[in-house]
């Protein structure tokens, strides 16, 4: 089923509405998608999107079902010049106790240089953040390479994330609504008004490579946690 | 690698759980409705109405290798179709082709109809206990708070399990005096320690004046049955529940009565209860036929409306009230292991979209 603005809608209605949209364009699987997999970027001109040179049909067809289409999101500068051809995102892992909802780690993911995802795993740099939001001194690279600066010179130090206060009060926010899941890793962008957005959510098959950046990551709750991975469920 | 081979392997092991599954469902349902037969010896289809319905089966791709259900919903209205539903085929084909399974464990806890349903009207919440988080007001606060939040709300409510729970089980209601429930005279705290954890307490719903008269003991509801294809939502049928004098909850297995709702939201002449009583009126003198639900068109442009913010299932059962201000209220829904036996009182379950949903349970999922 199509859904435009949560009302089902045929494919052909489905395909005008992306037909008229003049900026880019993300579309990606709703169900079971990890590590940035079949998350591509495109643009509309005179009906055939820039993917593959695909029609809209044929894009909507590759993804058969369960996908999502959203506009692409126009980032922050403060985020944008760690990489300008990805969207840079914050993963930050949140941990859901009786007391409330501390956050364990935030880290920035900084897309290769000409990469338009964010992905560790191809090439991208992490660099862990302070309780402020404030950058570390290094980030590191999949292949164990520790760097100080970005692509284009800019040094980690010198970056600090906009607005982080409103990321920490929306992820504390977020996480009890799905009680479900004590430890979350949130993906979280900020937008060119420096609001942060929700990108999406991770319970199952989280990563914790995030440790190579901002250390071990159960931190002060590490006696609580490992406790409840002694219990039966 | 590692993904190929784990492809490789589930594969064939979803294969044969979904077939261990199938046959398990046909069987547990065929035992029981056979021991039902026996039980209350209920009499037998002529030859030709076996023919038809089994003719009428095989014609859609399927072996109906009993009557079972022809003949039980026979017994209690008098009135054979060849296409009522028989429930092994529903339980096994075409529920798991057409209600996604995967989604099930999530989208069914009732502690998140709040969310899901945001937009329509529902029993207000007092407390929720969420994977043993309680939540007053959406926020999660400690036992002390929870209980206090009973002090600010009205003095009658229902508590329920938000997982797993099935007809009613577990299902009830209680007042509040100093911290001291009427329910078995458990305090709050001990109250809450019997439902351990993922339970909902909601404030008791005043119903409709209409229903109320029909039985003023329980909260009589609808059950609506809506189908989701491509055109849009599709009410199949609708019957209203009535609660057995004196009873709590209207559940039919219970005692209740069971009656059909008209297309124009009147209730048809005959009701019938679980037994196979045949009823016009109800024990407080109301005439059925003469009853019109309130508000019916809105109870169907409802459940319209909420069907499309859950695609996953394309069948699915609806629990409605009728409240004070005679507007529907969504009580719960029902996407696995519905009940279909309420074809008894309103006929074959997927009336005009039979032959579209039959196709739908012979395909690969």
């Amino acid at each position: 089923m199509y859904y435009l603005n949560d009302k089902v809608v045929d494919e052909s209605e489905a395909i005008l509405k992306i037909k008229m949209n003049t900026k880019f364009l993300n579309i990606k699987p709703s169900i079971e998608s990890e590590g940035g997999r079949m998350v591509v970027t495109f643009k509309v001109e005179r009906e055939i999107t820039s993917y593959k040179n695909r029609s809209i049909e044929s894009l909507l067809k590759l993804y058969k079902k369960d996908f999502v289409v959203q506009e692409f999101l126009e980032q922050s500068e403060g985020m944008k010049i760690l990489n300008p051809t990805s969207l840079n995102t914050l993963r930050v892992l949140s941990y859901l106790n009786n007391d409330g909802v501390p956050l364990l780690s935030t880290i920035v993911r900084i897309g290769k240089k000409g990469s338009d995802t964010d992905n560790y795993a191809p090439g991208g740099i992490l660099c862990g953040a302070d309780d402020n939001g404030k950058l570390n001194v290094n980030g590191y690279t999949k292949q164990g390479t520790v760097v100080n600066e970005n692509f284009t010179g800019i040094k980690f130090c010198d970056g600090v994330i906009p607005n982080y206060n409103s990321v920490v009060d929306m992820v504390k926010s977020m996480h009890v609504k799905v009680p479900y899941f004590k430890i979350i890793s949130w993906d979280i962008a900020i937008n060119n008004n420096n609001a942060p957005i929700m990108v999406e959510y991770n319970t199952y098959n989280q990563g914790l490579d995030i440790q190579i950046p901002s250390g071990p990551l159960f931190e002060e709750f590490t006696k609580e946690i490992l406790a409840k991975g002694l219990e039966p469920y | 690698m590692y993904q190929y081979l784990k492809k490789l392997l589930t594969k064939h092991i979803i294969f044969f759980q979904k077939r261990i599954e199938e046959l398990y469902h046909k069987r547990t349902s065929r035992q029981y409705m056979k021991s039902l037969i026996r039980k209350r010896n209920l009499p037998k289809l002529t030859n030709e109405e076996v023919r038809q319905a089994k003719s009428y089966y095989k014609s859609k791709g399927y072996i109906l290798k009993n009557t079972y259900w022809h003949r039980y919903y026979k017994s209690i209205n008098g009135e054979f179709h060849k296409d009522y539903v028989p429930y092994d085929i529903f339980l096994s084909k075409i529920g798991p082709r057409l209600n996604q399974q995967k989604q099930w464990p999530a989208l069914l806890d009732k502690n998140m109809l709040h969310t899901i349903f945001k937009d329509f009207e529902q029993p207000k919440h007092v407390v929720q206990n969420i994977n043993g988080f309680y939540y007053v007001n959406d926020q999660i606060v400690d036992l002390n708070d929870a209980i206090k939040a009973f002090s600010s709300n009205g003095n009658h409510f229902i508590i329920k399990p938000t997982l797993e729970s099935g007809q009613g089980k577990m299902v009830n209601a209680f007042t509040v005096k100093d911290s001291m429930t009427s329910y078995k005279n458990l305090s709050l705290v001990a109250l809450f320690k019997l439902y351990h954890k993922d339970f909902i307490v909601q404030e008791f719903l005043e119903q409709s004046d209409l229903l109320n008269s029909l039985n003023p003991s329980s909260v009589n509801t609808l059950r609506v049955v809506s189908y989701l294809n491509k055109e849009g939502v599709h009410i199949l049928v609708s019957v209203l529940r009535i609660g057995k004098s004196g009873s709590s909850i209207d559940n039919f297995s219970a005692g209740g009565i069971l009656c059909g709702v008209l297309e124009d939201g009147y209730l048809k002449d005959k009701g019938y209860d679980p037994k196979g009583t045949q009823f016009t009126e109800t024990a407080t003198g109301i005439i059925l036929k003469d009853c019109k639900i309130p508000n019916y068109d809105k109870v169907q442009e409802m459940t319209k409306s909420m069907h499309v913010k859950v695609p996953y299932f394309k069948i699915i059962s609806w629990d409605i009230a009728i409240n004070k201000s005679n507007m529907p209220v969504l009580i719960e829904y029902n996407t696995y292991k519905q009940g279909i036996d309420i074809q008894m009182v309103i006929g074959p379950l997927f009336g005009k979209f039979a032959d579209e949903i039959l196709d739908m349970g012979l395909k690969p999922y």
